[in-house]
């Protein structure tokens, strides 16, 4: 290694929380380095200050609700906290890049990626504007955006979310700076463009031997991509070290809690693999659906799709955005509509029929969704919300409310949060909440709708234990939809791959993660961060999934 | 709701309304004890200016007492913004929920209809509509009405669209509960907030569009009310400012206080609404 | 955009057919109506008009005669003025432009131009000093701040002419008249675009404000984008969409206000014809001036869709 000076070094940051008593601090008193051509990674759950850390380090902390209040920063030797606003405007874009989360939102939508790039230059340097349009179109191509000359014109709405992402990096890296800041910029994107930007940023780190700061809450991002990692919790730095060593010999409970709480690729039967007993309970045949968009565009969701579901079976439904594993799922509840196909339930059909036709097989299928903060009324109570389902069930209300309360104890909640607000519980807890609703009605069939995807890792691990105990004690089949195999392949007996309305694949859990036969299965497994390292013998020494 | 009052009390906006809008009230209320004989009674000599003996506001070209019509004239103008307003919201939450929940051609036809009453310009149909129907106290209510219900049901309706599509909606939907119930149990009480914000920001636009049909003479010749006053000031500006400026005032005060009532309203209401669906 | 024409004809063709029916709802004989009730009509005349409007005779004839007349551009005839209504208007029509068209972009500017101070200082005395007087005016009725203005600069101060539209008896030349016409126009222009002011001020610092906080601007200030580049190529930019369409929707509302206008100051324009309309229960006039002030709206409001297309490139302009 050189002896050169690190780019950056974080000296006790912190940063307080305004209007809060006792004062809260969202990062307290962190310190850490980065030296050049070296990657380090930021990992924790939501509120752990990471990002608040990344904001801090280009001066860009949001104005009101926070405040620096202790601590310095350093770039380049620069000290970046005793600078005024003049000062850090130089400083951006030069010496520091930064990107962010959402893509969809993190380019002005009235401005030509052309005029964006353009901008940077405009702002710091004084090259002609020949100049500038050649360097932005030599930018493109650095960030392999394919047809460089042609994207400069588009608007953003007319790219797609991995094209912008690999504007934005293309943005941050015009002037070149030592360091690049990551804020999570591969959270909102699909598993496959994930591999692709994450191999992109690490490529350029090594052309151009910069510093990167990468902001993730994902371990198995870590595994793949940084050569140091800081864990944090809670605003404080939890651990910190190499990533080998922070991998595999952690020394902190709650880093070896996360590392766990990492869904693994399960490529061995270790389930016993259920054979799709006969009749099914869910037999799907030929459903179709088609959308008509702006301009007369056609979207194909649904192309003629067929699968069936045995009684006591967990189907895993996986695809990226797009694939129509939602709308399937959706119509299997009875909330859309197909366009032709039928789907039979107990060999009766449910397309087309309104609640009351079907009577009772409607309650029979039912659905818990993604995001925990819209799934539940906020008006309403724990209890009500339960309870009512129950009495539509038949139940008289003192029994209805009885089942309630024995169904949140089955959840793992307390008795006491029946009369409680949803707004009181965490996003964790509140899909526990919707399970035991879902359960009320006494299902046989139970369509999770990527209801883990929202949770922080580590609650996830403890809902899918949750829904694995449930469907043994109620018997329940299930159709899990999620766009992340690993998770599947934990959870599911047979999974079935989506892409663009279509089954791609469809089988055995162990043997479509373990061999797959297609190529774009080949491609989703290969594209699952950290799964050299993750998934290593020598690493995975407890059982798949802890808790 | 505590929450919400706690909210509404700490801005000083909605207390200043609240404050203002009391005493508008209090006006309307006690007309009838402080000035018995009505706003039509002739008291004095013509054109007195205000602070003449017992005239605190003067009086108007016919001896009439300013003060008397300002405290009648209170009253005027908040049943009239009261009523039609209500008239207003029942038409458009009942047509924006149905149009933003069945959806489908029901929707569309709505839709047309809104649309086409927000394209014709409302103060110009309101003018035509009590000019034709001759001015009457039922033809102005009438009119606001028909001018004020379109934006109310596409408020409704692009509610209660956002709404249908919640998580929350559909569980209760494969729960069993019946179309009205989610309306009324599920859909409604999360929309209440901005209802209740428009509809009182809406009694302010229905006085102000009374007192200028009342200004420009089509007003219920039988009520005296601020707009009138105005209107048949104009020509005597002159000789007896007062006569304008008095009651243009009350206006200004009464909706100003509405005003800031809604917009606190909104304030109480919002963040409330927000870190009860944000878990904050 | 051709589908938006179509809309456009469509929505002017229901105007005249709620016209149409307008003056049958009312109470009494549809005839009486369209003479007027001044009682100036005499039996023949009424008998006249029964017999033009085809009014004894099955709705579906009546309403192709009135089609025909509309194509035609015939909105009836005023007895009261002895010409036709049409006429009438078209004298009149340029000077309500003028007041409605100055207002409109007075308000705009001024409205947006103090809305992004205000944004861009948000919190501050400056600030809190604009919100209120947007505040003030928002609740003030057109015709009581037009009196005021009289009372104030005219009356009292005589700095500015109170009615009419130009100074008679008086010969100027064109560049004086200009000036006499401007000199006469500023209170009546002040006075309706008072009110908007205060509604676009409000808007565009809420839509500032809003703007602000999406994600793009902290790209950009990430960029090292100096604060002037950001507020002005990124927030106002997508602050001003909004407006655009805001403006559409209170088009109606402007032109609308003409009529107190007009009326106060003496202005001769449509709206002060309506007003006389009113008074002289000449319903042919007053529908007439309904008709057109409708069509004009939806002409800016097409106007006002078609500046959205060209701004946001989301939106597709054929």
């Amino acid at each position: 290694m050189t002896s050169e000076a690190p780019i950056v070094k974080v000296e006790s940051l912190s940063v307080e929380v305004i209007g809060t008593t006792p004062p809260r601090l969202a990062v307290n008193s962190v310190s850490f380095e980065i030296n050049p051509n070296e990657t380090m990674c930021l990992v924790g759950e939501s509120g752990s200050g990471k990002s608040m850390i990344a904001h801090a380090l280009i001066g860009l902390l949001p104005t009101h609700g926070v405040r620096h209040v202790g601590g310095k920063v350093f770039i380049e030797g620069q000290e970046i906290t005793a600078l005024d606003e003049q000062g850090l405007r130089a400083l951006r874009g030069t010496s520091v890049g930064m990107i962010f989360q959402e893509p969809m939102t993190a380019l002005n939508p009235l401005m030509t990626v052309a005029q964006q790039i353009d901008e940077v230059f405009r702002a710091h340097t004084a090259m002609s504007r020949a100049e500038r349009y050649a360097k932005s179109v030599e930018l493109l191509a650095d960030v392999q955006i394919p047809d460089p000359a042609t994207a400069m014109a588009a608007y953003p709405f007319q790219l797609s979310g991995g094209q912008r992402q690999r504007v934005m990096i293309a943005m941050a890296l015009a002037l070149s700076p030592r360091l690049l800041i990551a804020d999570e910029p591969t959270t909102a994107l699909d598993v496959t463009t994930q591999a692709q930007i994450l191999a992109l940023i690490r490529q350029i780190q090594i052309q151009r031997a910069i510093a990167v700061l990468f902001i993730t809450h994902d371990f198995g991002v870590v595994s793949d991509i940084a050569d140091r990692v800081l864990v944090m919790w809670q605003g404080r730095c939890v651990e910190a070290g190499t990533v080998q060593d922070v991998l595999e010999s952690p020394s902190q409970a709650y880093t070896r809690k996360l590392i766990q709480a990492v869904p693994r690729l399960v490529t061995s039967a270790a389930q016993g693999l259920v054979e799709p007993p006969v009749p099914a309970l869910l037999k799907v045949e030929n459903l179709s659906k088609r959308y008509l968009g702006r301009g007369g565009r056609v979207t194909q969701a649904l192309d003629k799709v067929s699968l069936e579901v045995g009684p006591g079976e967990t189907v895993g439904l996986v695809g990226e955005s797009g694939s129509g594993k939602s709308t399937l799922g959706k119509m299997a509840v009875g909330l859309l509509q197909p366009d032709s196909g039928s789907i039979l339930f107990e060999g009766q059909n449910i397309v087309g029929r309104s609640r009351k036709q079907l009577g009772d097989v409607r309650r029979q299928i039912q659905m818990v969704f993604q995001d925990p903060y819209a799934s539940l009324n906020p008006r309403h109570r724990i209890d009500d919300i339960i309870a009512s389902g129950a009495i539509y069930c038949g139940l008289e209300r003192e029994a209805a409310y009885a089942r309630a309360e024995e169904l949140l104890r089955v959840v793992g909640m307390d008795k006491n949060c029946m009369r409680r607000f949803p707004h009181q519980f965490s996003g964790g807890q509140r899909q526990r909440i919707s399970i035991a609703r879902a359960l009320a009605m006494q299902p046989k069939l139970l369509i999770a709708d990527e209801a883990v995807s929202a949770l922080d890792v580590s609650v996830q691990a403890q809902v899918l234990t949750l829904l694995r105990e449930i469907r043994v004690e109620f018997g329940l089949s299930m159709i899990f939809i999620t766009h992340d195999l690993r998770v599947a392949s934990g959870l599911c007996d047979r999974i079935v791959v989506m892409r663009a309305g279509q089954i791609i694949e469809s089988g055995a859990a162990a043997t479509v993660c373990g061999s797959p036969q297609e190529t774009y299965t080949r491609e989703l497994v290969a594209a699952i961060p950290g799964k050299r390292r993750m998934f290593s013998p020598t690493l995975v020494t407890e059982p798949a999934i802890i808790e | 709701m505590k929450g919400v009052f706690a909210h509404y009390a700490a801005t000083k906006g909605g207390l200043l309304g609240l404050f203002m809008l009391l005493v508008v009230i209090v006006m309307a209320a006690s007309a009838p004890f402080l000035f018995p004989a009505g706003p039509w009674e002739i008291v004095g000599a013509p054109f007195e200016p205000p602070l003449s003996e017992h005239l605190l506001l003067g009086t108007d070209m016919l001896g009439r007492n300013i003060a008397a019509a300002i405290f009648h004239g209170a009253y005027v103008s908040l049943l009239i913004g009261l009523v039609s307003t209500l008239a207003a919201m029942v038409i458009g939450i009942t047509l924006g929920a149905v149009a933003g929940y069945v959806g489908g051609w029901i929707d569309q036809v709505l839709m047309g209809l809104v649309e086409f009453f927000q394209t014709i310009p409302s103060f110009v149909l309101a003018v035509v509509l009590v000019a034709i129907f001759n001015p009457s106290l039922g033809a102005i209510v009438g009119a606001i009405t028909v001018v004020s219900w379109p934006p109310v049901a596409r408020l409704v309706r692009a509610e209660f669209l956002s709404m249908r599509s919640r998580e929350y909606v559909q569980a209760a939907w494969l729960s069993g509960r019946s179309d009205i119930a989610i309306i009324f149990k599920e859909i409604l009480p999360n929309t209440l907030p901005p209802i209740v914000v428009a509809g009182s920001m809406m009694v302010a636009t229905a006085i102000l569009l009374e007192s200028a049909l009342s200004f420009l003479g089509l007003g219920d010749p039988n009520l005296m009310s601020w707009g009138y006053i105005i209107g048949a000031s104009r020509t005597v500006m002159r000789q007896a400012w007062w006569m304008s400026f008095f009651p243009g005032l009350a206006i200004v005060i009464t909706v100003l206080a509405i005003n800031l009532i809604g917009e606190a309203l909104n304030d109480a209401l919002n963040p409330q609404l927000q870190a009860v669906e944000e878990g904050a | 955009m051709g589908f938006r024409l179509v809309k456009a004809v469509v929505v002017i063709a229901l105007i005249a057919l709620f016209n149409f029916f307008l003056v049958r709802m009312a109470p009494g004989d549809p005839a009486q109506v369209m003479a007027g009730q001044s009682g100036a009509a005499d039996e023949k005349y009424i008998a006249q008009l029964r017999q033009d409007f085809g009014l004894d005779q099955p709705i579906s004839t009546q309403l192709g005669l009135y089609a025909k007349r509309i194509v035609q551009l015939d909105l009836g005839y005023s007895h009261r003025q002895s010409q036709p209504v049409l006429t009438l208007i078209l004298e009149r029509l340029p000077a309500t432009l003028l007041l409605t068209g100055s207002a409109f972009a007075l308000s705009l500017l001024v409205g947006v131009l103090l809305g992004v101070w205000s944004a861009s200082k948000a919190g501050g005395w400056r600030d809190r000093a604009i919100s209120a007087a947007a505040l003030l005016f928002y609740a003030t009725p057109i015709f009581w701040s037009g009196l005021l203005l009289i009372l104030v600069f005219s009356v009292w101060l005589d700095w500015l002419p109170a009615y009419g539209f130009s100074s008679i008896g008086v010969t100027m030349s064109a560049w004086q008249k200009v000036i006499d016409v401007a000199r006469h126009a500023v209170l009546p222009v002040t006075t309706l675009a008072l009110f908007y002011v205060a509604i676009y001020a409000r808007l565009t610092r809420a839509s500032m404000l809003e703007v602000s906080r999406l994600d793009f601007v902290k790209t950009a200030r990430a960029k090292g984008l100096a604060d002037r580049e950001v507020l002005v190529r990124h927030i106002l930019r997508n602050a001003l969409l909004p407006i655009i369409t805001y403006a559409g929707i209170h088009v109606g509302g402007l032109v609308g206000g003409s009529i107190v206008v007009e009326t106060i100051f003496a202005w001769p324009g449509v709206g002060r014809l309506a007003f006389e309309a009113v008074n002289q229960r000449d319903y042919s006039v007053l529908l007439g001036v309904f008709f057109v002030i409708s069509v004009i709206v939806v002409i800016v409001n097409l106007l006002t869709d078609f500046v959205y297309a060209l701004v946001d490139p989301r939106i597709e302009l054929t």
